[in-house]
């Protein structure tokens, strides 16, 4: 019999070890030998339960494997996953290749060295087998709920149980192959990444259990193969079923007064989110007056967790929250803290370059780097009121360990992040399961293949309206619909309009000749011209880069002085920002064999940046600062660029703000509709519902008219109201027209 | 003249009746002196302190020829101020409520009962008062109404308030209305007269 691991004190006496039937008898052996484990073979010792397991496998278990690139089964069928495994080699992990080569780079060594190539051919193996038994106790089986385990693996893996297949990642195109098990799979992906896998009590026997793994090769030419199988625990019926909450992340809601929470948990139970006054939160006791916020999505999760999405919303302004996630039953994430500020007024945001976290190789270092941005930025800035990612948060889209890098800085849970889709976070779908992005359109701007991640989405913050594109997409008609319908329905309620997306289209560096590159810097400026977007904020090109104002593609003043203070924008003129490396993780030299007619500042040192956006009522200013010292005559917090954008003095739509609902008197519905004057100067108002209109002659600044209109019906249909004021905006006259809706009623 | 009703309690409508006079074309260079007809009014009890009451700034008004044409003639004039006033405690006012003024006006008839135009040819065009609930978030005024579109046939919005603010705001609030009576050209000549009945509930 296999005889695993066993509690502390047996472990010293028991070889680690213990996979494979051949050294199961030793194994037998020294235990006995040791003499502890005696008592628990003895029928008698059933009445108490004996200790369950550390664990069924470890790195170091042995596996037989096949590496040679033929079909175990031969007949393209599942039947390797249960025969003999007869002739083929045995070793522990973790195995891999790099191009022949034991060290693939990144930490990851293979102890085991896979073979690279088919035989005679320089096309890589495209699917290795692996087999193991694992022995469990009828005694034990009873025990337990499940076994979950951890593997790291390049590029795709299935785990077989008896024959059952129990968890495949990345491995959609299994199902399509020939042959099953002599097939290319995976996303791509650059480091081998970490899952987790469940294998259900239901999926076991008492005895010998016969573990299989296909392990899949990306392409023909893919340089880098790994599998390690780290651990393989039980989950006891009688532990406390304890969810472990992980990469929980504040993200901006829909407004200044919302929160989108996104985190995971190891099992699949159910959870919310938890918030209260944090005055009234006493060593992390919450109050009955905790409001409770149900989870708005969740499921699994392609690295074998669970995600859940939550948004706190109601939230008072210039107020000091708390907050968990998890529940009673299962278990409380910690006790997080965040601040709303004042909901009207100047703020600023601090913005962020590719953090790609992992593309160094280092990825501690790329940790190290975006929290000594992350920190000082917050330092410098501490009111400021939003982490703005220009996508490629990491490297490898389904890497959990980077995933974990990125969303180590404390500040992730308090200041809201808006994360943007970069080219380094699709192939996977962990960018969507991990952030809980506000009024996403998944139609929009969605790739097309199944493992695409995210849309567009958009949110206003005080008096900005951002609208974030997932620019791997380039179906310019639905970013171009999206942004469309977006600026018609809610421009009027922002002062500015801003855009954001990953892939620059006026940056400096090497990808600014990038034939995609080109193709979106032709068809992208017009409509964010069109629509008086203001800035667009991007990133991908790893250097900054500060834009000479651009229309409709070409500078909007040939006369623009390069780099400089201060910028007006005339109508349709737009700012184009690209921000360095935030963690220092990758940097691109400045592009010099190429007319950059549209860069009026570019800087490359090679040192991390990130910017401080400061928003008020005349300008936008940003100003990027270095995070890093370059030399003693640029240290921390020397400025890179700034730059003031504002607006040239033209007539401007006129403030005013419009409510309608209904109200019944004497037994009629009525549409009530408020329109306040929030400019320097008198306004005439004339409001027109479908059942009669109201003028009003002069409406003086800070002033509400309102007005009753009388439908004289009982009930009424959901409707709208069309409010018209004139008045003088600067010098000019101007006349606005605002909607607003109403419900049904009666 | 001054007329008061108070309002005590919710849900009670108390009433003042207003009485509006239109001359006939062909005389009206004599329409100058205002028919000083009696006018009945509901007279509760005078306000005392805590109470939401109505007051109307004279009890007549007179419509005097403007532009008219040679298919329809036009007279206009002024509803008088209508002030409604809250001196409750605010712990007396009820949560959630607002208080509002109607008003519906009767068929003129003129002086020998002979003749008679139909309520629906007058309209009203309600303002509110500079400094007395203008412009304030709070108080709403009554859409227009035009003559016969459909006119002032059943009870109209003059104008309503958020009782809580309204009472936290001052508790003085008035509002007035011009007021259309379109007639046909054929309408006999002869001094007519009709009442507005203004209602408060609240």
């Amino acid at each position: 019999m296999l005889i695993p691991e066993r509690s502390p004190q047996h472990v010293a006496a028991s070889p680690k070890r213990t996979a494979s039937r051949r050294t199961i008898a030793g194994g037998v052996l020294i235990t006995l030998a040791a003499g502890s484990f005696a008592a628990t073979a003895l029928p008698a010792a059933a009445d108490e339960a004996a200790p369950l397991p550390d664990a069924y496998l470890t790195s170091d278990s042995a596996w037989q494997y096949s590496d040679n690139g033929t079909d175990p089964s031969g007949d393209g069928s599942l039947s390797w996953t249960t025969a003999d495994a007869d002739g083929w080699a045995e070793a522990a992990g973790p195995f891999g290749s790099k191009r022949g080569e034991a060290d693939l780079g990144g930490g990851f060594v293979a102890d085991t060295l896979l073979q690279y190539t088919l035989e005679g051919s320089t096309d890589t193996v495209p699917t290795y087998h692996f087999r193991t038994d694992v022995e469990i106790t009828e005694e034990d089986l009873q025990q337990i709920n499940a076994l979950q385990g951890s593997i790291t693996y390049d590029d795709a893996i299935r785990v077989y149980v008896n024959g059952t297949l129990v968890a495949g990642f990345a491995d959609d195109r299994v199902d399509g192959a020939e042959n099953q098990n002599l097939t290319y799979a995976g996303n791509s992906a650059g480091s081998p990444v970490t899952s987790t896998v469940r294998i259900p009590a239901d999926a076991l026997v008492a005895g010998e259990n016969e573990i299989a793994v296909a392990l899949y090769q990306d392409r023909e030419t893919s340089s880098d193969i790994f599998f390690d199988w780290t651990s393989l625990t039980p989950v006891s019926k009688n532990a406390d079923q304890n969810a472990q909450i992980t990469d929980l992340v504040m993200g901006v809601g829909a407004t200044e007064a919302e929160r989108n929470l996104a985190w995971y948990s190891d099992i699949d139970v159910p959870q919310t989110a938890q918030v209260a006054k944090a005055v009234d939160v006493v060593d992390g006791v919450f109050p009955d007056t905790a409001t409770t916020f149900e989870t708005t999505a969740g499921g699994d999760t392609t690295s074998g967790e669970y995600f859940r999405d939550a948004t706190l919303s109601g939230l008072e302004e210039d107020t000091a929250y708390a907050y968990r996630v998890g529940s009673d039953e299962a278990g409380w994430s910690d006790t997080e803290t965040f601040r709303t500020q004042q909901f009207d007024g100047d703020f600023d945001f601090l913005f962020f370059g590719d953090p790609q976290v992992g593309a160094s190789g280092n990825l501690a270092n790329d940790e190290a780097g975006w929290i000594e941005t992350m920190n000082i930025a917050t330092q410098t800035y501490p009111d400021a009121e939003m982490l703005f990612s220009a996508g490629d948060q990491v490297n490898t889209a389904s890497s959990e360990a980077e995933y974990t890098s990125f969303l180590a800085p404390s500040q992730m849970t308090e200041i809201p992040l808006v994360a943007t889709n970069g080219n380094h976070d699709v192939g996977s779908k962990a960018y969507e399961q991990h952030f809980n992005l506000p009024n996403e359109d998944l139609e929009a701007g969605a790739a097309g293949s199944p493992s695409a991640s995210g849309g567009d989405y958009w949110f206003i913050y005080k008096d900005v309206l951002f609208i974030n594109l997932n620019s791997n997409s380039r179906d310019y008609d639905s970013h171009n619909a999206f942004m469309e319908k977006v600026v018609a329905e809610q421009g009027d309620k922002a002062k500015w309009k801003v855009v954001a997306f990953h892939h620059s289209i006026y940056s400096a560096a090497s990808h600014a000749t990038d034939g995609d590159i080109i193709e979106r810097r032709n068809t992208m400026p017009a409509t964010i011209s069109e629509l008086g977007i203001d800035m667009v904020l991007m990133g991908h090109d790893h250097h900054y880069t500060r834009s000479f104002l651009i229309n409709g593609g070409e500078l909007a003043d040939p006369d623009e002085q390069a780099a400089a203070g201060e910028v007006v924008a005339d109508e349709g003129d737009v700012l184009y920002v690209t921000a360095n490396s935030a963690s220092g993780s990758k940097y691109y030299n400045l592009n010099t064999g190429t007319d950059l007619w549209w860069s009026s500042v570019r800087n490359q040192e090679k040192v991390r940046n990130y910017s401080a956006i400061e928003v008020t009522d005349e300008s936008l200013t940003v100003r990027t600062l270095r995070s890093e010292a370059n030399g003693a005559t640029s240290p921390v917090n020397s400025v890179v660029d700034e730059v003031v954008l504002s607006k040239a003095d033209v007539a401007q739509d006129l403030d005013v703000s419009v409510d309608a609902r209904t109200r019944a008197v004497a037994g009629k519905q009525y549409v009530s509709v408020s329109v306040t004057n929030n400019e320097d100067a008198p306004v005439e108002v004339v409001v027109d519902t479908a059942y009669g209109s109201k003028s009003f002659a002069e409406v003086q600044p800070g002033d509400t008219a309102s007005v009753s209109i009388n439908s004289r019906e009982g009930s009424i249909p959901a409707g709208e109201v069309t409010v018209t004021a004139t008045g003088q905006s600067g010098d000019e006259q101007a006349t606005t027209s605002k909607t607003a809706a109403y419900a049904a009623a009666g | 003249m001054k007329k008061s009703v108070v309002l005590r309690g919710s849900v009670i409508a108390f009433s003042a009746a207003l009485l509006v006079s239109a001359g006939s074309a062909a005389m009206a260079e004599e329409e100058k002196d205002a028919h000083g007809i009696g006018v009945e009014v509901e007279i509760a009890p005078l306000a005392g302190p805590g109470a939401l009451a109505m007051t109307v700034d004279g009890d007549s008004t007179t419509l005097v020829e403007g532009e008219s044409t040679d298919l329809e003639r036009v007279f206009s004039g002024t509803l008088p101020k209508v002030t409604v006033t809250d001196t409750r405690a605010p712990e007396d006012v009820p949560e959630d409520s607002f208080w509002y003024v109607v008003g519906t006006a009767s068929n003129f008839h003129d002086e020998q009962k002979k003749s008679t135009i139909d309520a629906s040819s007058l309209g009203w065009t309600p303002r509110l008062v500079e400094g007395e609930g203008e412009g304030t978030p709070f108080v709403e005024v009554g859409g227009d109404v035009s003559p016969s579109e459909p006119g002032l046939v059943d009870q109209e919005l003059l104008y309503l308030a958020e009782s809580g603010e309204a009472n936290a705001g001052g508790g003085v609030f008035s509002a007035s209305a011009d007021l259309d009576l379109v007639v046909p050209a054929a309408v006999p000549a002869g001094t007519y007269s009709s009442t507005i009945t203004l209602s408060l509930f609240e």
